[in-house]
């Protein structure tokens, strides 16, 4: 028997480790542009989910997907109004039962921020977009242990310092990328490429790279596309919008208001939405019923001709133009007041 | 706390710190040792320290009356007493909902229309594993084979020790409680051979479980599809891979941390996949609970002395209970059925039938078709219902179903682990893991463990919980 395990082979073991460390973060970081930043997780969204018990009538919460997310600049919201945004938008999900758990569940009086991206936004409380932000963020939220509490309040230390932590180039999602070809009518699973970079208060900007690298962006609008473009929930416009305009109108009786934005897009997204989602059908009818305010990109010049970079989110420069494009509607109606 | 977790990591290096440099008597380091156990269960949800206390309380107690007591008729009510009160938790946490649903169902074969209140009962995790640990303490007092604990701080350490309380292994007292009470002090290979242990174990669990085969049997057990028998089989397949680095990885870690406290813990798992036989298998696999249901209900139930018969139906019963130990559900029983059944038909064969298995070929192919009888009980395991276990047997054995539901990556990733497992198992069976790891090259060691450690920092589980939990 050797003695071989002892704290020399430990501390040449760990070296190792680092060294394959620094080189995997080196890769990801320089040659596939991935940005350190925090991940997009339940955690971190449930720890600004509970800070929405502590806000004021003043404050605002926005709500949606990831255009949503990605198109709001909630520091400069912060500049221009004195209060930041609590950003509980979630990318690849619906708003449909977060919606309902702020108005239904929570203390928050003020303003909600409600982005509609139709694919995700039009969809029944049992769609895939939906159940996955009930079971993993909403009801987590709800759930979460101290254990878990501790766990991410270690983690925050180390997050924010590494690109490889980014969730989708986790050891599951690299399994995606093995060279095997597709079985008949099963694909491998997508592997998406770098786009945006996270900060603590959940706010998002797109990584450079996204916004001028052609290569990137066409990477992303492959998986964008589809060979068929369909509304599942077509029968289920009443139900779902019914959905949304009972909580509108109950957070209006509590005191609260909502306002409903369609951020920007072009491609494939501004060619086959308003085809499956007739605006009069869904928009017009939404705002008509519910009573709040809502602003569509198409009715604004500012935001009329922008130009995402992979059709779907806004590079930074037109983030800001957007932001203040609807911080400046919602002090026109008086939604919000000036600073 | 998961192990898998930073916040394990953070809490595992306080407590190092307090056990290693702090200027503590032995008898403040356990209790340490004891706050910090109650801490590790009670950041998942406090008020269940509640349960832990109890128990020790009752089992201390009841302990010691058995232990004082000549009285017959007063020792049987002491033993009595632990067993009603930790079975009586078990029952009311993880069989109660069990219970009332078989009741409803009973009463209406006689016309009656019952609907039971619906209770929202929370399982308290690790019950099962405390509870079998707590009560073969009572036990084995009652027979007169231990002695009692010394001081109430062992008896509660020895219920609560953090590193094996939520899943194990089931330690007995005369294993762990005589390791309080003397300073315990891990030596630099001790600590190191823990450390790697533990590495071992935490990549097993989310490396191979979690991230390698999860997706796999997740894929396979949540389709509602007639799948192809290849996806069938390879997402069962992945599941017997899945329970085992999780279920075996948590007690590498257990025994790991132990270690790097200056305890020892026996092994759970000896390579089970590599087993020649299903005597053989619950001999390798988790050895604590099948030894505890030996010793506490198989030999008491009469175990072989009573002939033939008798046997075969102890055999049968003790399997039954451990498939229903493992969960509230009659998938559990099911489960136990099918290895009882193996158990009683391997001793039918071995009493009549001669076989030579000395050739290493013969015994490969005994240990195949073991392992894949054993695969076949996991559709019981891990499947939801009667129901979707018929629906994945029939597409594992051809007859129906034509839907892929894999993707090409995930079925050869799961087939090439699992083919190496069976492998590995097999020609490793005959060796203990430490015993491997203290015989390998320095060179192969270190980088080996260097890149378990790299994976570890690089496979991102989100703390997905062991599976054994919920047991």
């Amino acid at each position: 028997m050797n003695h071989n395990i002892n704290l020399r082979s430990f501390l040449i073991a760990l070296g190792i480790a680092l060294c394959l460390l620094a080189v995997y973060e080196w890769y990801f970081r320089s040659v596939e542009h991935w940005a350190p930043g925090y991940d997009n997780n339940a955690e971190l969204w449930a720890l600004w989910r509970g800070k929405v018990e502590t806000l004021s009538s003043d404050d605002v919460v926005i709500l949606g997907s990831s255009r949503g997310h990605f198109d709001i600049n909630i520091h400069l919201w912060d500049s221009i109004t004195g209060h930041r945004p609590v950003m509980l938008a979630i990318p690849g999900g619906s708003p449909y039962y977060t919606f309902e758990d702020i108005v239904e569940r929570s203390t928050f009086r003020g303003l909600i921020v409600l982005s509609t991206a139709p694919g995700l936004f039009y969809t029944l409380g049992t769609s895939g977009g939906a159940l996955w932000v009930k079971s993993d963020m909403v009801d987590y939220y709800y759930k979460q242990t101290y254990a878990q509490k501790f766990s991410y309040w270690v983690y925050q230390w180390i997050d924010p310092w590494f690109a490889y932590t980014d969730p989708d180039i986790n050891l599951r999602s690299l399994i995606n990328r093995l060279p095997f070809p597709n079985r008949d009518s099963v694909e491998n699973g997508v592997v998406w490429p770098p786009m945006v970079r996270m900060d603590r208060y959940r706010g998002i900007r797109m990584i450079p790279e996204m916004e001028t690298d052609t290569a990137l962006q066409g990477r992303q609008t492959r998986i964008w596309d589809r060979p068929e473009w369909k509304n599942e929930f077509a029968d289920s416009a009443d139900v779902i919008i019914n959905h949304y305009v009972s909580l509108a109108k109950k957070l209006q009786a509590k005191g609260g208001r909502v306002a409903f934005i369609r951020p920007p897009v072009t491609g494939q997204y501004l060619k086959h939405e308003p085809e499956m989602y007739p605006r009069a059908q869904y928009w017009d009818r939404m705002l008509r019923e519910s009573g709040c305010k809502g602003y569509h990109f198409q009715d604004y010049p500012e935001t009329r001709d922008m130009v995402p970079p992979e059709w779907s989110h806004l590079n930074r420069r037109d983030a800001d133009i957007y932001t203040r494009t609807i911080i400046a509607l919602l002090q026109k109606d008086q939604i919000i007041t000036t600073k | 706390m998961l192990f898998n977790t930073i916040g394990f990591f953070a809490f595992l290096i306080v407590v190092l710190v307090l056990y290693y440099l702090a200027p503590l008597t032995w008898k403040a380091k356990k209790i340490m040792l004891l706050a910090a156990s109650y801490l590790f269960y009670g950041l998942w949800n406090p008020p269940l320290i509640a349960l832990l206390v109890i128990s020790t309380l009752v089992d201390w107690t009841a302990g010691n009356q058995l232990a004082k007591t000549e009285d017959h008729a007063k020792r049987r009510y002491w033993l009595l007493l632990s067993i009603i009160v930790n079975l009586g938790f078990l029952g009311f946490f993880k069989y109660g909902n069990f219970m009332l649903e078989n009741f409803q169902q009973l009463v209406a074969l006689f016309g009656v229309e019952y609907t039971p209140p619906k209770w929202d009962i929370l399982l308290p995790m690790g019950i099962s594993f405390y509870t079998f640990q707590t009560m073969s303490y009572t036990i084995d007092l009652y027979f007169k084979r231990i002695q009692p604990a010394r001081t109430f701080l062992d008896f509660a350490l020895y219920v609560t020790f953090f590193p094996q309380l939520v899943a194990g292994p089931i330690v007995r007292s005369d294993e762990l409680v005589p390791q309080f009470y003397e300073p315990k002090r891990a030596s630099q290979q001790q600590f190191f051979t823990g450390l790697l242990l533990l590495t071992i174990g935490l990549f097993q669990k989310t490396v191979f479980a979690d991230s390698l085969l999860s997706p796999v049997s997740d894929s396979v057990f949540g389709s509602k599809d007639l799948l192809l028998p290849l996806d069938a089989w390879t997402g069962v397949l992945a599941f017997s891979g899945q329970i085992f680095f999780d279920f075996a990885g948590y007690s590498l870690c257990a025994i790991g941390i132990a270690n790097m406290l200056g305890f020892t813990l026996s092994d759970n798992f000896r390579y089970p996949y590599g087993s020649v036989g299903f005597s053989d298998l619950w001999r390798r696999w988790h050895i604590s609970l099948s030894s505890w249901l030996r010793d506490y209900l198989y030999i008491p139930l009469g175990g072989n002395r009573f002939g033939v018969s008798r046997t075969y139906v102890n055999l049968m019963l003790t399997m039954l209970l451990g498939g229903l130990w493992h969960g509230a559900a009659w998938t559990f029983v099911a489960w136990g059925f099918l290895h009882g059944l193996y158990l009683a038909l391997e001793r039918f064969f071995k009493n009549y039938v001669s076989i030579k298995t000395d050739s290493q070929t013969v015994q490969l192919l005994l240990a195949f078709l073991t392992f894949n009888c054993v695969n076949i009980t996991w559709v019981f395991f891990r499947a939801k219902d009667f129901g979707s276990a018929l629906r994945l047997l029939g597409s594992m054995f051809f007859l129906h179903g034509d839907k892929p539901v894999l993707t090409t990556n995930h079925l050869v990733l799961a087939l090439l682990l699992m083919t190496m497992v069976f492998l590995g198992h097999f020609f490793m069976r005959r060796y203990a893991l430490v015993d491997v790891l203290q015989r390998t090259p320095g060179w192969l060691l270190v980088a080996g463990w260097g890149i378990m450690i790299f994976a570890l920092m690089v496979v991102q589980t989100t703390g997905q919980q062991f599976i054994y939990f919920q047991f």
